[in-house]
């Protein structure tokens, strides 16, 4: 008898050689520390193991890959809030690990806090657009939004993060 | 440099200096066998369910659709076959996204807090309800934190959104943080019996749920089914259920799926985990 695992392995280690580290740091744009990160993008993977069967296009798992991870994040990010309003705690929307602060100036730390500031489907198609350097038609496809929608997120995302960071300046 | 490229050099610089544990493969592998693990647990599902649920599971997981022949296949009971139970895709294209107000009500809200509110003591049936205000997610969507009552610290974030009719709110789901539910989807096309998995905490490990078809509420009135199931109990820590949910056979294309868990003190309503469901124009 199969295992589990055995279903559509071969190509899940493709997708996770070709698409596990950078999907990793796509969430750590999202969210504020790498062990999240890591846990939403293998949960993705597991999600995307789960439907192997009804993607029945193999060129549409990378887009449902990414998808999971964007709806892993965003569903992380409300229950985070939520228990921030329960129980406040110190605010770690800048608070990046000392290991990654270290590492990124505050030139980027400010946009990256002004990135964070921005809805969710904003920062998400700004992410998408200006890591991955995703096509408008890839984003809208991951985000399961129309192109225009897209288009509409992507410019209204960039005038509120510069308005953002003329007010940092 | 303009807004562009210190965005695109921040968010590269924030990237690569990000570099992920070698363990990721096996966190994934461990991860899957712990789902499929997860339906062994007969704790976790009814025993009369258990089998059923199991081979139902197990089945959907392990086999391709197409494997004809195996062993399994002949296993599969046949009023539960995986692809009868849930698929993600809706198959009916024109289905609203509107758990409320219900379909073919001519009510229309331009205030999604009163929306909420309307929700709330109407459908979900909470009699005080505090309604928070709307945070905005993009220009057309936003979510509204709902509570049972002042000072209640279970919060349910009912998710909204602006219909095609313009300046028209509609509720699309709702989130409660102890009722998680993984499967089935929002606008998963449903079948009985419905596989439900996800995590929960509960007073006494006891989560509700109804399967609702439009027209229909939780707060009174008929339902295709109302039941409960046992899931986490009130420890710290979510804990993971899996159970199957039969019922009556629909007439409307759509409805809604609502896991609740109610108060301690007087057994109403303190928070729910709603998803839109289609059901198959087959089962009509």
């Amino acid at each position: 008898m199969m295992t589990a695992m055995e279903v559509g392995t071969d190509e899940l280690v493709d997708l996770y050689r070709e698409h596990y580290r950078s999907l990793v740091r796509l969430a750590s744009l999202l969210l504020d520390d790498v062990g999240s990160s890591e846990e939403v993008v293998q949960d993705a993977f597991v999600r995307v193991h789960v439907a192997w069967n009804r993607i029945t296009d193999p060129s549409k798992r990378a887009a449902y890959l990414r998808s999971a991870v964007l709806n892993g994040a965003r569903s992380r990010l409300r229950r985070r809030q939520v228990r921030r309003r329960l129980e406040p705690v110190p605010d770690r929307l800048t608070g990046e690990s000392a290991e990654a602060g270290a590492l990124v100036a505050e030139e980027h730390r400010q946009v990256l806090a002004a990135l964070r500031s921005l809805p969710d489907r904003q920062r998400e198609c700004l992410a998408l657009r200006y890591y991955l350097d995703l096509s408008e038609a890839d984003i809208a496809a991951t985000l399961g939004i129309s192109a225009g929608s897209v288009k509409t997120h992507t410019h209204r995302g960039m005038a509120a993060l510069e308005k953002a960071l003329e007010e940092d300046a | 440099m303009n807004t562009e490229d210190r965005l695109r050099a921040a968010v590269r610089a924030r990237a690569d200096s990000v570099e992920p544990g070698p363990d990721g493969w096996e966190q994934i592998q461990d991860r899957i066998e712990r789902r499929v693990h997860r339906w062994r647990r007969p704790t976790v599902l009814f025993p009369a369910m258990a089998a059923a649920v199991a081979a139902v599971v197990l089945a959907a997981v392990l086999l391709p659709a197409d494997d004809e022949g195996t062993g399994l296949r002949t296993e599969r009971p046949a009023a539960t076959t995986p692809e009868a139970t849930t698929t993600t895709a809706p198959t009916v294209e024109e289905l609203s996204r509107a758990v409320w107000p219900l379909a073919g009500t001519s009510r229309s809200f331009e205030d999604p807090r009163a929306l909420v509110l309307s929700f709330a003591t109407e459908f979900l049936g909470i009699p005080s309800p505090v309604v928070g205000e709307l945070r905005e997610g993009g220009p057309n969507d936003g979510e509204i934190e709902l509570r049972p009552r002042a000072g209640s610290s279970m919060v349910t974030t009912v998710l909204v959104a602006k219909d095609r009719v313009p300046n028209a709110w509609i509720v699309t789901g709702a989130n409660a943080a102890n009722l998680q539910l993984d499967s089935p989807e929002p606008l998963a096309t449903i079948s009985s019996p419905v596989t439900l998995v996800g995590r929960s905490r509960a007073f006494e490990a006891t989560v509700q749920v109804a399967v609702l078809e439009d027209g229909q509420r939780v707060a009174s009135g008929p339902a295709l089914a109302k039941t409960f199931f046992t899931g986490g109990g009130g420890g710290a820590e979510l804990e993971p259920f899996g159970t199957s949910v039969e019922f009556d056979q629909p007439v409307k294309p759509g409805g809604a799926l609502v896991l609740s868990t109610a108060s301690a003190e007087d057994g109403s309503l303190v928070e729910a985990t709603v998803i839109r469901v289609a059901f198959p124009s087959a089962d009509r």
